[in-house]
């Protein structure tokens, strides 16, 4: 059933992608600018999981395509060119591996094939009003009577909660001892009685992410993922892979094709500024490409992923607003109509509103410098994290 | 061209770190040419190991990181030129046997009446100097001294028209043997702007932790904190830049694709080495800008080798001139 996917020639992969996509995908789904709701967006899901391609990096055992960090740089190329849609793939990207590294047998049976089939979409349930950067002062509270526990708090800026059936939190179960310690995470449905949802309108325009209420939620205590107090565990490893995929090139490979674009349609593209920029902007792009396989190695290796990465994460963010910035620039004033964004057609200040966000979320580019020069570099006090 | 394997990489690696953490020796340039590391990419049948770019990198590399790597990357341009076009030249005997020093000359020449014409200047200084012009590679003597480089190398200017010039081989495969030469050599000297960069970084590290003022460590300070990351992280990408480039150059690629490669890995080498540079300066303040400070030689020597082969302006005029390949929708499908 499973195949070998590595096995294959790249051309050959890219050619079964291609035809697969140009089968599958509709092609009023192709290069949208905004994430659609999942009703517009799950048949392309659930075809990706009926061929067995809904997960590139889990292991074939959980049905993933299992590729190597190569393949699955490939993989992204070619879903990215075909202009395929924006899922609502949290659980396939950053839950699935967590479950995978720390769930017990019957979680694993539990939610790893209904994540694959998209029958479960999921949202995380980090941040809070008074814990962002510093994530580990949570107050969001889960309280455990014998095999229940009860949540009671707020996050916000959850990303999609609207849309998710499934919400993977961080609780503080316990409220002695360092930070980090008493910090559970929890897996919620989201139909509990007593969870609320409000969207919140980004600066793009789109609703994207959320405020969500909690207010006496309670699940059994096997929601539980890895141990009781442990959680903040399971959210470095699930950062981790967070921070490999917001560093992936792939936001600032889009953002060159729309520089480009944006150079042609402004007659610049004989004026010597001009094609030095395209350069340095494929070479950030393909640059980055090589720090991102680099890590992806590293991962494949060991399967663990080091501090070093925040670096990855610096770079392609800040790569890609960089070269939105350029874009912007280029539009000049054809920038400034405030139209919603098209299939295809560049959209200068949509994609610099859109730009924003990569330096903040998964970790601050700050608290990343943080990280970096504590605890990679060995610079001033140690702190935990 | 066979990939360096692992093992032999790592002797490589370990025998030049033992060298350059040794006492630095009078006569440096003998000590390196008994090593052979000035002749190693001449085929095996001259005299030389058959290496490559990546071993050149290996061995310019490591002793970049005790400012000893002069003349690696010049006698690799001359070594790999010689043994791509004219290996049993008596040029590739002196190189061979440590006899004369043999420096590729790049730069404009014409050729006139039968003769060569045109100085070349900023050469490094040897003895003879390979030269090609129109469709041919020329054996060249004649360097004369003018001037000290930033790093403290003598440099030479060529005067072509008064020169004695031997023909080592004609036809076409030399300009393409300098292309590649050149685009080989670009690499090996962005291996020690890196590892430049890398030293300068160390060293920078260790004085922020040790340095006090206000009564704790420069470490201890955000802004500097912030910095420091985004040396380390200008390091790092150049350094995955480069180890990707040299692994797909290694066992030889299509020219355009060498070009493209060699060129952005040494315009990151440029950047990170210039901005390791900067910053590392201002860290250490004003032992930073003191002559017998510990930064000075790595600063004068990124300071001369980055315009060498190429300002990274330079490399990506180059570049685009042989053409960017993310050009947009390359692999859109038809159905979209």
């Amino acid at each position: 059933m499973s195949r070998d996917w590595n096995a294959m020639a790249e051309e050959d992969f890219r050619a079964h992608l291609r035809a697969f996509i140009a089968e599958l995908c509709p092609a009023n789904l192709r290069h949208l600018r905004l994430r659609q709701p999942p009703t517009v967006t799950m048949p392309w899901y659930r075809a990706l999981h009926a061929a067995g391609m809904i997960a590139p990096g889990w292991p074939a055992e959980f049905g993933g395509m299992a590729l190597t960090p190569e393949r699955h740089l490939v993989y992204i190329e070619e879903m990215e060119a075909a202009g395929t849609p924006w899922l609502h793939d949290s659980g396939v990207r950053n839950l699935g591996p967590a479950i995978i590294a720390f769930g017990t047998d019957a979680q694993k049976a539990e939610y790893l094939p209904k994540i694959a089939a998209g029958e479960q979409i999921w949202c995380q349930g980090y941040s809070e009003p008074g814990a962002g950067s510093d994530l580990a002062s949570l107050r969001c509270a889960g309280r455990i009577e014998g095999d229940r526990i009860t949540i009671t708090g707020q996050k916000i800026w959850t990303t999609s909660a609207h849309h998710a059936t499934h919400c993977f939190c961080l609780v503080r179960t316990a409220g002695d001892g360092p930070k980090q310690h008493g910090i559970t995470f929890v897996l919620v449905d989201m139909a509990t009685p007593g969870i609320t949802v409000r969207p919140i309108r980004n600066l793009g325009g789109e609703d994207d992410f959320c405020e969500v209420f909690f207010d006496g939620a309670t699940v059994g205590t096997d929601c539980i993922l890895g141990a009781v107090d442990d959680g903040w565990k399971v959210a470095r490893s699930l950062l981790g892979f967070e921070r490999i995929w917001a560093g992936s090139p792939r936001r600032a490979r889009r953002a060159l094709d729309e520089l480009e674009a944006m150079v042609r349609t402004a007659g610049l593209e004989d004026e010597g500024l001009w094609q030095d920029r395209l350069v340095q902007a494929e070479f950030d792009v393909l640059d980055g490409q090589d720090l991102y396989s680099r890590f992806a190695d590293l991962v494949s290796v060991d399967g663990t992923i080091g501090t070093e990465v925040s670096a990855l994460k610096i770079h392609a963010t800040e790569a890609f607003q960089r070269i939105s910035d350029w874009t912007l620039e280029a539009a000049g004033e054809r920038g400034t109509r405030d139209d919603a964004p098209l299939p295809g057609q560049p959209a200068p200040a949509f994609t610099w509103f859109e730009s924003r966000a990569p330096t903040i979320f998964s970790g601050a580019n700050e608290i990343h410098r943080n990280i970096l020069a504590q605890r990679v570099l060995g610079l001033g006090k140690r702190v935990a994290s | 061209m066979i990939p360096l394997d692992p093992d032999v990489s790592r002797m490589i690696a370990d025998s030049v770190a033992r060298h350059a953490a040794g006492q630095a020796t009078a006569d440096h340039l003998s000590s390196l040419q008994s090593q052979g590391w000035l002749h190693c990419a001449l085929p095996e049948a001259s005299g030389g190991l058959g290496f490559g770019v990546d071993a050149a990198a290996l061995i310019a590399g490591g002793l970049a990181r005790a400012c000893q790597a002069e003349p690696v990357a010049t006698c690799f341009m001359a070594a790999r030129m010689l043994a791509l076009v004219a290996p049993d030249s008596p040029p590739a005997a002196d190189l061979a046997s440590g006899r004369r020093l043999v420096a590729l000359a790049d730069g404009r020449v014409r050729v006139d009446g039968g003769r060569l014409a045109g100085t070349l200047t900023h050469m490094p200084l040897a003895e003879v100097y390979l030269v090609v012009a129109d469709d041919a590679l020329f054996a060249v003597s004649g360097g004369v001294e003018q001037g000290t480089r930033l790093d403290g190398m003598p440099l030479a200017t060529l005067d072509l028209q008064h020169a004695e010039a031997t023909r080592l081989s004609q036809g076409p495969q030399a300009a393409e043997a300098l292309r590649q030469v050149r685009a080989e050599g670009r690499l090996v000297v962005a291996a020690e702007l890196l590892a430049h960069a890398e030293v300068m970084l160390d060293i920078t590290l260790d004085h922020m932790r040790t340095r006090q003022q206000f009564g704790q460590s420069l470490g201890h300070f955000q802004a500097l904190q912030h910095k420091a990351a985004d040396l380390y992280g200008a390091a790092l990408l150049s350094r995955a830049v480069l180890d990707a480039a040299i692994a797909r150059a290694a066992p030889g690629l299509a020219p355009d694709d060498l070009d493209r490669l060699a060129c952005r890995a040494k315009a990151r080498a440029n950047d990170a080495a210039m901005a390791m540079a900067r910053g590392a300066i201002q860290m250490f303040g004003a032992l930073g800008i003191t002559e017998e400070g510990p930064l000075a030689p790595h600063v004068r020597r990124v300071l001369a080798l980055v315009p060498l082969l190429g300002t990274s302006a330079e490399l990506r005029r180059a570049y685009a001139r042989i053409g960017r390949v993310l050009k947009r929708n390359t692999s859109k499908d038809q159905a979209a």
